[in-house]
């Protein structure tokens, strides 16, 4: 009597399910699939996400996103997605810049993609417009997401138009809370920014204090902001023409500075800003 | 030591991208069209093409530029003689502030595009000129386009040194990645008070008065051979 040796099924339900892709589009799947451990497959490809998303404070936005698009995305687009993301961050520029047109073009906008294209724009390729663009697009597609504002406050840093990078990092601060009990380090790091914007757009000394200040409250050891504001000077406040100390000194230019080099500009999305002091 | 090497070897500094080479080079040509030399009787070449020659040829024919920077100068003392095209602007210039900024593209200025599609109206462009432009570090289109100035020139000249002396045996894993520790440096030194003789004040407003200045002398000369300059600063 023979024996009947029973074989392993393979494919359904294994790690590689059957994708519904096809030519270059399931190249470039098989491609992230082969980048990325545990692979995502048809029943753990959701949990992943929400993990990752978890991760980042990105979780209501990500249920939404779920729930809206529940017909458009699965295993393909989960795997995609988290591939890009840590590809992204590794400034594999070539393979993160495949998956996200393929994110882009056949699946629904993501926040998280653009986020992270978005960083890999402005520290790997050097791009600072186009990275200024995926950050917009993400603010429209969340606009409640802190990170978006967090990363367009550094971006415009870059970019050297402190106004603006005043204006995110405020909004961003506004909505620092979705990062839960880590929430303060990030806000003492976003009123940092804001003070270092201040500085920048010579605005007076008081104002950059109370930025620092409000740091140090929210974080009283973050040594960066305390080393700031004590090597501010002490007479600011006292001046009696209420000018900044970086103006009076700008005035000493041998030529004639009769008007401060920047104006303060209202940030786009600022409408619902009313939370904070500006 | 191959061509290349032996190149980067003597060069005073090297920058992070090809982009950024170009963009030094339309910088220097921009100085010099804005300092004064004994070739153009004492006075800038653009100077001496609004107020002497007319004639953008004539005028950088007497520089003895290399090819390339003569071809840039020509292109902008004709646009110079045309009293400005806001297309000018974009692309290459932007100088010291902007020298490791990608190429700017007319297309991604948010603020030009929502005058364009949404006011449409001569006052509207005419304050857009003059007001602080994400896309040339918050220099104003105005500011961009009358150029690079000696003083601004000079100040590049030092930081570049600088910053290729201390970052040149650095590693990154990309050419942006360096450029972005680059623009990083930019942006402290430009903040900061300028550590050059005769001059007191942070760079950035240093630069920026200096091609205001420019611009008022450079509105003059226009005026005066009656051509409407369309960076011609607000009353």
């Amino acid at each position: 009597m023979a024996i009947k040796v029973k074989r392993k099924r393979r494919g359904r339900g294994s790690s590689a399910p059957q994708s519904t892709l096809t030519g270059e589009a399931e190249e470039v799947l098989n491609r992230a699939l082969e980048r990325i451990q545990p692979r995502p497959d048809r029943k753990t490809w959701k949990l992943m996400v929400m993990g990752l998303a978890r991760q980042r404070a990105i979780e209501t936005y990500m249920e939404e996103f779920l729930e809206e698009h529940v017909e458009k995305v699965g295993w393909e687009w989960g795997a995609l997605w988290i591939t890009h993301i840590h590809i992204a961050e590794h400034g594999l520029v070539d393979e993160a810049m495949e998956m996200y047109q393929l994110l882009a073009e056949t699946f629904p906008l993501n926040y998280m993609t653009e986020m992270s294209q978005s960083r890999l724009h402005r520290d790997f390729t050097g791009e600072y417009y186009v990275a200024r663009d995926h950050i917009n697009v993400a603010q429209t597609l969340w606009p409640d997401g802190c990170e978006a504002f967090y990363q367009a406050g550094i971006l415009y840093d870059l970019m050297g138009v402190p106004e603006y990078a005043f204006a995110m990092a405020d909004r961003a601060y506004g909505l620092a809370d979705q990062f839960g009990d880590t929430s303060y380090k990030l806000k003492a790091r976003i009123s940092f920014n804001q003070a270092v914007a201040m500085w920048q757009a010579a605005r007076p000394y008081g104002d950059i204090k109370a930025y620092l200040r409000r740091a140090l409250e929210d974080w009283p050891e973050y040594e960066r902001a305390q080393n700031f504001l004590d090597s501010l000077p002490e007479d600011d406040e006292a001046d009696p023409r209420g000018r900044s100390a970086m103006q009076r000194f700008t005035d000493d230019i041998r030529r004639n500075m009769q008007q401060p080099s920047y104006q303060i500009i209202e940030p786009p999305q600022a409408e619902d800003n009313d939370d904070e002091e500006g | 030591m191959s061509d290349g090497e032996a190149q980067q070897a003597e060069a005073p500094f090297v920058l992070p991208t090809q982009v950024a080479v170009a963009r030094y080079l339309q910088m220097k040509v921009e100085s010099i069209l804005n300092t004064p030399y004994q070739v153009t009787g004492e006075m800038s070449p653009v100077a001496h093409c609004l107020q002497e020659s007319g004639d953008a040829e004539e005028t950088a024919e007497l520089l003895n530029l290399p090819e390339d920077q003569h071809e840039i100068a020509i292109d902008l003392l004709e646009d110079a003689l045309e009293g400005g095209d806001l297309e000018e602007v974009y692309g290459l210039r932007g100088g010291a502030l902007n020298i490791l900024m990608p190429m700017a593209h007319e297309e991604q200025d948010r603020v030009l595009y929502a005058i364009e599609e949404e006011l449409e109206g001569a006052p509207e462009l005419s304050a857009f000129l003059h007001a602080p432009n994400e896309l040339f570090s918050a220099l104003t289109p105005a500011e961009v386009w009358v150029g690079t100035g000696k003083i601004e020139m000079a100040l590049a000249d030092l930081f570049l040194r600088q910053s290729w002396l201390e970052l040149k045996e650095k590693s990154f894993p990309a050419p942006g990645a360096a450029n972005t520790e680059w623009l990083s440096r930019l942006r402290l030194w430009s903040y900061n008070p300028a550590q050059v003789q005769n001059y007191r004040g942070r760079v950035v407003d240093l630069i920026k008065q200096e091609r205001r200045e420019n611009l008022a002398s450079r509105v003059e000369w226009s005026e005066a051979r009656g051509i409407d300059v369309m960076f011609k600063p607000l009353e």
